[in-house]
């Protein structure tokens, strides 16, 4: 086993790694921005060095510096987590040039599932269902994509080859629309981008986002580890999640977890990988993508099964094969995770920076936070503004989601605005409850803030604006109130 | 006078200690009712009052006049106005006059124009910021005074978007 890993990540992905090495007893490395410099990653490290820079590019993104950090102070494995260089091909293979090991996939699958058409083709190969489309190479007749969009299946999405941002892109429900819509697809891509191809896919309505949580290791062992459901979602980010999926019938769950692992072991895949599928609202389900590293939401799954894929990710990166057989794993009970975002749900999400105050998270069995800051850290412009996860196990759904909306509720987080408190009101949502839900939920979900001011709120407003003797006296105060701290002397009462 | 962040009035509101009380009792006018409360209030801002047979904890975070309450799993937005100073006489004054970039960024769409009648949270300006839309909405009914960015203009975090005018009524009664 390793005897020092360097983790190249921040916030609370980096604490969580730094949790399992110093618990198996290897020693934990962190490297950070200048912004990052007191941050709890930092803090919780064995040793820290400095990526002297502020923005992404110039720190966690420096494959140079990291590599160069790693090999002076000896580290033998460097861990990516989520996010910045975790998918990044050129990384995982200048870590073995350097002779360190990268804890992920090899290079070589990296690439290939970086790239969504080289992806798409390489599991369909594998037998892997994927959305039913038609590409369009060579400017194919309209009654050519009539006959393709009837093999498909109405409704289809027509899309601009060269689209993106939703240019050129329509949803026809007939061969009228389709007409129409590739007359007008091909118009405004070819003014838009100088490109009047089109292809045609299946448009799945009523979309779920399920994942299938897959494993490998250097032997040629690959299992799944059950699904994820991830459907709520806010500009294409997760922020709820949930195991199991309320959409899975057994026999369902069944047939997309082989699909998981077909497609693991068609990749060779060795480490942790999500398998990302659309499921409709018939039971239909199609790959997405695959996601070649630790998963944000990977704790829902730790909990169910009992499990620390860090650990996991480690022994396999190490050469040791899977401890177990896909027989042996049986999941338990059902969680759920609420991701933890410094921003304003009220206004359209925009991320709120500043001072953390009060950061004081509920407690309790089955109750699990993974956060990267604490009460007196500063949120940053910098970086993507999830300030933690909050996660929690049930027996059965009704009573993890019990747990979750007490957690939710007793979750104190002041200094920054967050989502709390929009995430207890979609749990709280009878069709959440239900468990009839898909990607486009948030679209039209409006939380309502609370209708009246209670009365304690305004008492503890009062008493918080409330003056002290010396702002009553005098020309100090201005500057004496804007101090971070303007409670040192609260227990002195202004006489009224 | 506190102006609570989703409200239009301010409220009035004023606490004084009990004088012949123990140091924790206070009775407080809430815009005209008067509440008698046993509150403890420690250094870190967190507290707890007692009021009517209720025990409850509160947290409070106050920045000069912003005042911050976390109670019941909800967090409350106050601004402190002086019940005598100009912007007491008319309701809303508290709110903000002039929308800042709240990061750096690009404008990718100005939907309003000078002189525009805006309502409550209707958006005026999408920006782009770490590889994300945002949409900087009307925090209240009112008017675009001023914009002053444009489309494609590459912002400071803190840069002033637009001015506003919150006090429409006012000035139409005027005129």
């Amino acid at each position: 086993m390793f005897k020092k890993v360097l983790i190249a990540n921040r916030g609370e992905i980096a604490v969580r790694i730094t949790n399992t090495l110093q618990q198996m007893g290897i020693a934990a490395v962190a490297v950070h921005s200048e912004p990052d410099r007191w941050g709890l990653h930092v803090r919780r490290a064995d040793e820290a060095y400095a990526l002297d820079g502020e923005t992404a590019a110039d720190t966690y993104l420096r494959i140079d510096r990291i590599i160069d950090i790693a090999k002076s102070c000896g580290a033998d494995a460097i861990h990516p987590g989520y996010g910045f260089l975790s998918e990044n091909a050129e990384f995982a293979q200048a870590c073995s040039d350097a002779g360190i090991v990268f804890i992920g996939p090899s290079p070589d699958v990296i690439r290939k599932m970086g790239d969504k058409m080289i992806a798409k083709t390489t599991l369909a190969e594998a037998g892997v269902p994927v959305v039913p489309g038609y590409w369009d190479e060579g400017h194919a007749d309209v009654a050519t994509l009539e006959k393709e969009a009837e093999r498909i299946g109405y409704p289809v999405l027509v899309k601009a080859a060269a689209g993106g941002g939703g240019k050129g892109m329509r949803i026809a429900k007939d061969v009228k629309e389709l007409r129409s819509g590739i007359d007008i697809a091909r118009r405004e891509s070819a003014s838009a981008f100088g490109d009047d191809r089109v292809f045609l896919e299946k448009y799945v309505t009523s979309p779920r986002h399920v994942e299938f949580q897959v494993f490998g290791d250097s032997v040629g062992n690959a299992v799944h580890m059950f699904e994820r459901e991830c459907s709520i979602q806010r500009r294409y980010q997760k922020i709820i999640e949930e195991s199991p999926s309320p959409a899975l019938s057994p026999k369902l769950r069944e047939e997309m977890g082989a699909a998981a692992v077909q497609a693991a072991q068609a990749l060779g895949y060795s480490g942790a990988g999500t398998v990302e599928f659309i499921l409709d609202a018939s039971g239909a389900f199609y790959f997405l993508e695959v996601n070649t590293r630790l998963q944000v939401e990977h704790p829902i799954t730790e909990m169910r099964l009992q499990l620390d894929l860090v650990r996991l990710q480690l022994e396999v990166a190490a050469g040791m094969p899977l401890p177990f057989e896909q027989a042996d794993l049986n999941p338990c009970g059902h969680a759920f995770e609420c991701r933890i975002y410094a921003e304003d749900a009220t206004r359209g999400f925009l991320p709120s920076v500043g001072a953390i105050r009060h950061f004081d998270a509920p407690v309790g069995a089955n109750i699990r936070l993974d956060s990267g800051v604490q009460a007196g850290d500063e949120v940053s412009v910098y970086y993507d503004p999830m300030l933690a996860k909050l996660a929690v196990w049930g027996q059965t759904r009704e009573e993890a989601l019990a747990r979750m909306a007490w957690a939710l509720r007793r979750f104190v987080v002041t200094g920054v605005t967050t989502n709390i408190a929009f995430m207890a009101a979609v749990l709280a949502d009878p069709a959440f409850v239900r468990g009839v839900y898909d990607t486009h939920f948030l679209d039209s979900f409006r939380a309502d803030g609370p209708a009246e001011l209670p009365d304690e709120v305004l008492v503890a407003a009062a008493m918080l604006g409330r003056e002290k003797k010396s702002t009553v006296r005098g020309a100090q105060s201005e500057a004496q109130t804007s101090t971070p701290s303007p409670w040192r002397d609260a227990g002195h009462w202004r006489s009224a | 006078m506190l102006q609570h962040s989703s409200q239009p009035e301010p409220l009035s509101v004023s606490i004084e200690k009990v004088a012949d009380g123990s140091p924790h009792d206070f009775r407080v006018a809430l815009d005209g009712r008067t509440l008698d409360a046993e509150i403890e209030l420690a250094a870190d801002g967190s507290g707890w009052i007692r009021m009517g047979g209720k025990v409850v904890r509160f947290f409070g975070n106050r920045r000069s006049d912003d005042v911050q309450v976390w109670y019941g799993g909800q967090v409350y937005d106050f601004k402190k106005i002086d019940a005598n100073g100009p912007n007491a006489a008319k309701a809303g004054g508290a709110m903000m006059p002039e929308l800042i970039a709240p990061m750096p960024g690009t404008i990718l769409r100005i939907l309003v124009a000078d002189g525009d009648s805006l309502s409550a949270h209707q958006p005026l300006i999408i920006m782009e910021s770490m590889k994300m839309e945002m949409t900087i909405s009307a925090p209240a009914v009112g008017r675009v005074k001023e914009i002053t960015c444009s489309e494609g203009e590459l912002v400071e975090m803190g840069a002033l978007l637009v001015r506003l005018d919150h006090t429409v009524e006012d000035e139409e009664a005027d005129e």
